[in-house]
């Protein structure tokens, strides 16, 4: 009677308890952590629009500045001192036996200048897909986002364009991870790149006097439609002459005014645009050394670039510092590092007017379609060197000028990019014409370009 | 006075019955252990001629009338031999030895979720681990420590010596390529134990690269081994499909000891000792030309030349390996348990205390653990049993594996270290900078932390009501539930004087992380028996639930004030992560079984699962199983007297495998820029039609027990196929999409399982157990519909893994590329072994010592050696002298390398004090001592160029589990054992 009584409370008691409460159909349960895409594909607020952008900055900013050390060590401005894997000196050099980027489609690293800037114009599109799919904000307003997004997805563009082989080129049609678009040839590509940033500069045209969402202090003096222009125009020049389109460039570079100044002072070669890191919850400014750093784990200068110096150059002083001792590794020893940054919260530059003043006498002496213009790319070097306490360059021989500025190049923009290589390769590493791009490959290769990552051949062999 | 009346009267009665009943007399006897000469409590005593019977008592004795002048007593016990014994009235005072028996037919094992079957009818090739096996030769540290080399069809690897453990346990092979779970579900006394490896965020203070190079240890490792009365392996898919979409990796059941009715025993346990370096390698010696060699700008080649010989003059040059890995650390572990109880109400109390020192200084794990098992009657039909489980561990890991630029890994430092390297503390205690590497690997051991700490409770509760009964036929409710709840607190700390921190921009370092699990599992059972002739039928129906939550915080500070390792106290002050976890899971199942008179078994059962986890979270999934075992020896044709056991048996089975959290979720990630907060959009996507993982496998083996059991033979073949493998389908990357998560990929393993049981060698004065283990498993990707690919390690260049149809997925593979060939990569080798042998043996002598051992051989599978790659990167590897050029080799070709062993696991030699000695001694208050003295890891033979064969870098990895980076090295312990029974 006792037993019976009992168990017909504890039958009650489950029933109560598969009947009351979701025990047995739960709730179904979501990421308690993250938002999810569809939420901002889907009629996005303002907010969500601003998130995503800030997203592309951050995109943009991981891939442009964390291409540096490899495209800088390809082109020897800097030895990749990493101690701790051997693969930075033994591949980035060619120092190991068989390393060879041209061939190894898993070459070391090659994510970053292939997948990192992907990722980039992947957020671009979803940025794009978002406002075009949300009625929360005007059409100007609308315009505003697209202009930029559309100008950093072409910026992104240009970074697997410029380190691939001009045969092998980049994808551009990249919407559908399952059915993406062919390849392009380099020079198909560039022409897809600088129209779209075209349609970025009319879209910015229509986006009215402000944008409705805030850029990063980095893009301060591009933080309105008219202004950002500036920005886009810039870009277009660096595209134009990865183009060989001499007149474009220059065309872009006066639309690219009041940005492009022809003038000399630090001031004025220093402004444009910069990548911000305010430390956590943001990002360090991975460049950042203190001098002296007793560690074997850090981008060091290339000797080259001290022994190949002019005396007096103001730039050496002030991006090198020389160390108490060097630092050793993988058997190459240096001892000047990089000596840029204060603190590991100052700004990092990825496009200064000192560039586009390069790109100035760089446009000109190739144009060449009458004297003024090499006396007006002599003129722009001398805005340069006078700078940095330099005297003037003179020559009236084009292929001298030319070599002129890819030395004034080499020493401006050392440590930005990686353009020395990225120009050694424009010019087809033609080293008896220009000197200036004659790079050291310290027992070592200089490799050409890097080979088509592994992913993408799978892929074309996998579904053709 | 009065006592002695009675006793007289008592002689008077005596004498009358003798004389009135002339063939009659009484037996009076004790029933002892053959082995250890315990006294048995309750061995059944019986008389077939009259039908007469007893038990023994608590202190094995028992006395029975018999009728006749003579009779054979028939003996019986539970875990023992049957034996048949004369007695007359001339012989009536006997003394019994029971033999224990090595097949254990009649031992019960859990095959439902609320069933159970005698071992002799089981259909499956269920392995049991009693707590004699477990830990009655070495008190382990770990639970799957101590499984090592006991179990066929398991391979156990450790992927770390530090103590506090780190274990990665694979049942039949790889079962998962990552996605799913790679390790079984654990159950202890019916709660679904958290076993996972927390991260404590040391790859973010060392700069290694992810979360499974933090070095962690699986929490198991908060269980105490001493408190387990047994463990059962559901190996595979045909056992443990009742466990349904957690089963894909196995089960393992463990269960605790609890109390029985009788006097209340006491069992203290002390174990003392000391563990050392099992295997150190030395250090290469450096000279001046070597130094000249390895140095190419003349300057600084110069300067070292210098250096080396001012540490010669001096005499300072040091073998750093031996100053890292040679301390001797103390280990202590006691034990002490209470149980006894009466007919209504058992208990089991123990508390436990296990202390350990590493073989570098400062690295520990303590654990305290507390258990209450409580069993109570409330009624006829009702029984509830409560087990509860408090612990608190605290481990000290150290700094070894992996790093990048901080110096915070000793392996890896040492690695680049010469010997005439000065780093040694002034008079000061300041530590000198490591010109050789990022940090002094003595100021990282002495000033670098990195503790955890564990509180954990784990709970069960179980209802067991008799709802009807009568005519054969019986129904019952089972309701069981329990959690686990476990707080995790762990601290990595970097002071700001180190040599690191001073080459940083903030220097100091400290990263915490907190960590709240909450597992609950609840399950009720319908259980209805029914006897008919010849045949009995048992039904089940049911419900389970389980749920999980976790909060998980990591807090980063950098830049601290001198000596503070507080957050509040850091210039730059990080929330790294801050998560929640949320998984709810229903099943429901039914399951038949029929005996046909324990001739032939059969059992169905089905269970249907959903998950939280899963793609589709509100979809139910089957998993079916049958299962038919025929004990030949059972039906009348057969007439082989010699063979006691011959069984024929079949299983099949089904389970599936959950994704792990997360991975079915299309998120955007939360990044800052400036001032501002950025979401970024995933590099991952879903398959919109994604499934979980599941896995079938059909078993066939055969059981054999000749010469009343004393040799037996389990020899079990399985074929099991994982399918519907979670895969990334990689994408084009220019797609800004890596990969998508797909079902892409089939996998078959099978292997065979034998296990060879003999005493050759059967008298009281000595016997001698063996019990030889053999198993292999190979593995197969079957099918895979998406591009062939490498995975983990360090990159193709040094060594990893290639997933390719018509591979193993644990085939090593490296540069160079071998396009005109069908595999993608040239192979090297094997991370699974061969084949596995274990050769356990157990020798009684001289009544009461016992001496075990248990040998472990594993052949044929390899490692990607990276330390070694290291240790020549620096010139330092023992054999670097005369043998420079590995490091000109293709790395896969000279550090993918052999990683076959024979270890000597455990070695003990025990004595128990004969019974007769202690009552002399202490009289009643003592039942038994027993003295010993056991090692762990004592001896092993491998051709392996590092500490050990058995290690991951990466920790607990299905497919990731063999590559080595400045472990830390495995130690030898050596132990003295007391132990007393009161």
């Amino acid at each position: 009677m006792k037993t019976s009584k009992l168990t017909s409370v504890l039958l009650i008691v489950l029933m109560l308890g598969f009947l009351g409460c979701d025990l047995v159909d739960p709730n179904r349960i979501n990421d308690p952590n993250n938002p999810s895409v569809s939420e901002v594909l889907n009629n996005a607020n303002q907010d969500q629009l601003q998130n995503i952008l800030s997203g592309l900055e951050v995109r943009h900013r991981s891939s442009a500045a964390g291409a540096m050390d490899f495209i800088g060590s390809l082109g020897r401005e800097v030895y990749p001192m990493y101690a701790s894997d051997p693969r930075f000196m033994g591949q980035w050099l060619g120092l190991s036996e068989g390393a060879d980027a041209e061939t190894d489609p898993s070459f070391y690293s090659n994510a970053q200048v292939w997948t990192v800037p992907y990722l980039a114009v992947k957020q671009a599109n979803v940025l794009i897909q978002s406002v075009n799919n949300t009625d929360q904000i005007s059409e100007q307003q609308k315009n505003g986002y697209l202009g930029v997004a559309k100008t950093f997805k072409a910026f992104q563009y240009l970074i697997p364009l410029v380190t691939q082989s001009e045969s092998n080129g980049i994808r551009i049609d990249v919407d559908d991870p399952l059915n993406p678009g062919p390849f392009e040839s380099y020079d198909e590509a560039l022409t897809q790149i600088r129209d779209l940033l075209d349609e970025a500069q009319t879209n910015l045209q229509n986006a009215g006097t402000g944008f409705n969402f805030e850029l990063t202090s980095g893009l301060s003096e591009f933080n309105t439609p008219s202004t950002f222009i500036n920005l886009n125009r810039a870009i277009d020049a660096r595209a134009a002459i990865y183009d060989e389109d001499w007149g474009g460039a220059i065309q872009s570079l006066q639309d690219a005014q009041p940005f492009f100044e022809l003038a000399q002072g630090e001031g004025v070669m220093n402004k444009g645009a910069e990548f911000v890191y305010t430390g956590p919850p943001d990002a360090f400014n991975p460049y950042f050394y203190p001098e002296n750093a007793e560690t074997n784990q850090i981008v060091m200068v290339h000797p080259s670039m001290i022994d190949d110096a002019e005396a007096g150059d103001e730039r050496v002083d002030n991006k090198f510092f020389q160390r108490n001792t060097p630092v050793t590794v993988g058997g190459k020893s240096a001892i000047y590092q990089d000596d840029r940054f204060e603190a590991n919260t100052d700004p990092f530059p990825w496009l200064r007017n000192e560039e586009l003043i390069l790109i100035w006498a760089e446009a000109h002496a190739q144009r060449n379609n009458d004297p003024s213009d090499l006396v007006e790319a002599v003129d722009a070097i001398n805005f340069v060197r006078n700078t940095w306490g330099l005297p003037d360059f003179a020559s009236t021989n084009q292929s001298d000028i030319i070599d002129q500025v890819l030395f004034e190049r080499r020493y401006s923009l050392w440590g930005e990019f990686g353009h020395r290589w990225i120009d050694a390769k424009r010019y087809d590493f033609n080293d008896s014409q220009y000197p200036a791009l004659s790079i050291p490959a310290d027992g070592g290769v200089i490799y050409g370009y890097i080979a088509r990552p592994l992913s993408e051949i799978n892929w074309e062999e996998f579904n053709n | 006075m009065i006592k002695k009346v009675t006793k007289y009267l008592l002689v008077i009665v005596f004498l009358l019955l003798s004389k009135s009943a002339v063939a009659q007399f009484t037996v009076e006897g004790t029933v002892i252990d053959a082995q250890n000469g315990q006294a048995l409590v309750g061995v059944n005593i019986y008389d077939p001629g009259s039908e007469r019977g007893t038990t023994t008592n608590t202190d094995g004795e028992f006395t029975l009338e018999i009728p006749e002048q003579s009779a054979t007593l028939r003996i019986t016990y539970v875990g023992y031999n049957q034996k048949n014994v004369e007695v007359s009235a001339n012989d009536n005072d006997i003394t019994i030895e029971l033999q224990k028996s090595v097949a254990n037919l009649d031992e019960v094992v859990v095959t439902g979720l609320a069933s159970s079957v005698q071992r002799s009818n089981l259909a499956n090739a269920v392995s049991t681990v009693d707590s004699e096996e477990l830990t009655g030769t070495v008190a382990s540290p770990t639970v799957d420590n101590a499984l090592s080399g006991k179990i066929a069809g398991v391979n156990i690897r450790s992927n770390s010596g530090a103590p506090g453990g780190g274990f990665n346990v694979q049942l039949r092979g790889v079962s998962t390529l990552g996605t799913g779970s790679s390790q079984p579900l654990y159950i202890i006394d019916g709660v679904y134990v958290n076993n996972s490896t927390i991260s404590n965020g040391r790859f973010r203070a060392t700069g290694a690269t992810s979360a499974g190079e933090d070095n962690g240890g699986n929490r198991l490792a908060d269980l105490n081994p001493d408190d387990i009365e047994s463990i059962e392996v559901l190996k595979g898919p045909s056992a443990a499909a009742i466990y349904g979409q957690r089963a894909n990796a196995g089960v393992v059941i463990i269960t605790t000891k609890r109390g029985s009715a009788g006097s209340t025993e006491v069992t203290v346990e002390q174990n003392t000792g000391f563990s050392s370096a099992l295997n150190l390698l030395g250090v290469a010696s450096w000279s001046e030309s070597k130094i000249q060699n390895r140095y190419s700008d003349p300057a600084v080649a110069a300067t070292e030349v210098q250096k080396y010989q001012q540490a010669v003059a001096n005499g300072n040059i040091h073998d750093y390996e031996e100053e890292l890995y040679g301390n001797k650390g103390l280990l202590s572990e006691t034990n002490i348990s209470v149980s006894g109880g009466d007919s209504e109400t058992q208990f089991y109390i123990s508390g436990g205390y296990h202390a350990e020192e590493g073989i570098i200084e400062g690295t520990k794990f303590n654990r305290g653990t507390i258990r209450a098992n409580l069993d109570h009657s409330l009624s006829d039909a009702i029984q509830i049993s409560s087990s509860s489980n408090f612990v608190k561990t605290d481990n000290n890991r150290g700094f070894t594996g992996n790093q990048n630029g901080t110096g915070g890994s000793l392996g890896y430092a040492l690695s680049y270290t010469p010997t005439y390297a000065q780093l040694f503390p002034n008079e000061d205690g300041e530590y000198p900078s490591n010109p050789y590497f990022a940090d002094n690997p003595l100021s990282v051991r002495d000033n670098a932390e990195n503790v955890e700490d564990i509180t954990r409770f784990i709970q069960s509760i179980d209802v067991n009501a008799d709802l009807y009964r009568g005519g054969g036929s019986a129904l019952s409710l089972n309701l069981s539930g329990g959690f686990d709840y476990l707080n995790y607190n762990s601290k990595i700390y970097f002071p700001t004087f180190m040599q690191s921190q001073q080459a940083a921009a903030n220097p100091g370092d400290v990263i915490r992380t907190k960590e709240d699990n909450l597992n609950t599992n609840l399950q009720a059972v319908l259980v209805y028996n029914q006897d008919l002739e010849n045949v009995s039928l048992n039904t089940q129906v049911g419900f389970s639930r389980y749920d999980q939550t976790q909060g998980r915080q990591q807090l980063r500070g950098r830049g601290l004030v001198t000596g503070q390792d507080n957050i509040n106290q850091a210039q730059v002050q990080s929330v790294v992560t801050q998560a929640e976890q949320e998984v709810t899971e229903i099943g429901w199942f039914g399951q038949q079984e029929v005996n046909w008179d324990d001739k032939l078994i059969g059992t169905v059962g089905l269970r249907m699962d959903r998950s939280s986890l899963n793609f589709e979270q509100d979809e139910y999934y089957f998993f079916p199983k049958a299962s038919l075992a025929a004990n030949l020896t059972n039906f009348d044709f057969f007439n082989m007297d010699k063979v006691n056991q011959l069984k024929l048996r079949v299983a099949y089975g089904e389970t599936g495998g959950v994704p792990n959290f997360g991975d079915t979720f299309r998120s955007l990630n939360g990044s800052n820029i400036g001032s501002n907060l950025g979401l970024t959009v995933s590099t991952r996507e879903i398959d919109p039609n994604l499934r979980p993982e599941s896995a079938q496998e059909i078993e066939f083996g055969a059981d054999i027990g000749v010469l009343e059991n004393r040799v037996t033979l389990s020899a079990t073949y399985y074929d099991k196929t994982v399918e519907d493998l979670i895969l990334d389908l990689p994408t084009a990357t220019s797609t800004g999409v890596t990969a998508i998560a797909t079902n892409a990929a089939t996998l078959k393993n099978n292997g065979i399982e034998l296990g060879l049981n003999a005493t050759p060698v059967q008298s009281s004065n000595f016997s001698w157990n063996t019990n030889i283990l053999f198993w292999k498993n190979d593995s197969e990707i079957t099918n895979l519909e998406i591009p062939s690919f490498v995975t983990g390690g360090f990159g193709v260049t040094l060594g990893n893994y290639l997933i390719q149809e018509g591979f193993s997925p644990t085939a090593i593979v490296g540069i160079p590329a071998t396009p005109n060939e069908e595999a993608l990569y040239t192979e090297y080798g094997n991370a699974q072994p061969d084949f596995q042998m274990s050769f356990g043996n157990t020798i009684s002598f001289l009544k009461g010592f016992k001496f075990n051992f248990l040998f472990h051989w594993s052949e044929g599978n390899y490692n990607v050696n990276l330390l070694n790659f290291l240790t020549d990167g620096g010139g330092t590897s023992p054999d670097y002298n005369q043998n420079p050029d590995r490091l000109s080799q293709l790395p896969p070709e000279a550090y993918v390398q052999e990683a076959s062993y024979v270890k000597l696991r455990e070695i003990g030699l025990h004595y128990s004090v004969p019974p007769s000695f202690i009552q002399s001694t202490f009289g009643s208050a003592v039942r038994g001592i027993r003295l010993g003295a056991s090692a762990s890891n004592v001896w092993m033979w491998t051709p392996y160029n590092g500490y050990d064969p058995e290690v991951s870098t990466f920790g607990t990895q299905s497919i990731n589990q063999s590559v080595s980076v400045a472990p830390y090295p495995t130690s030898r312990k050596v132990m003295f054992n007391i132990k007393l029974d009161l």
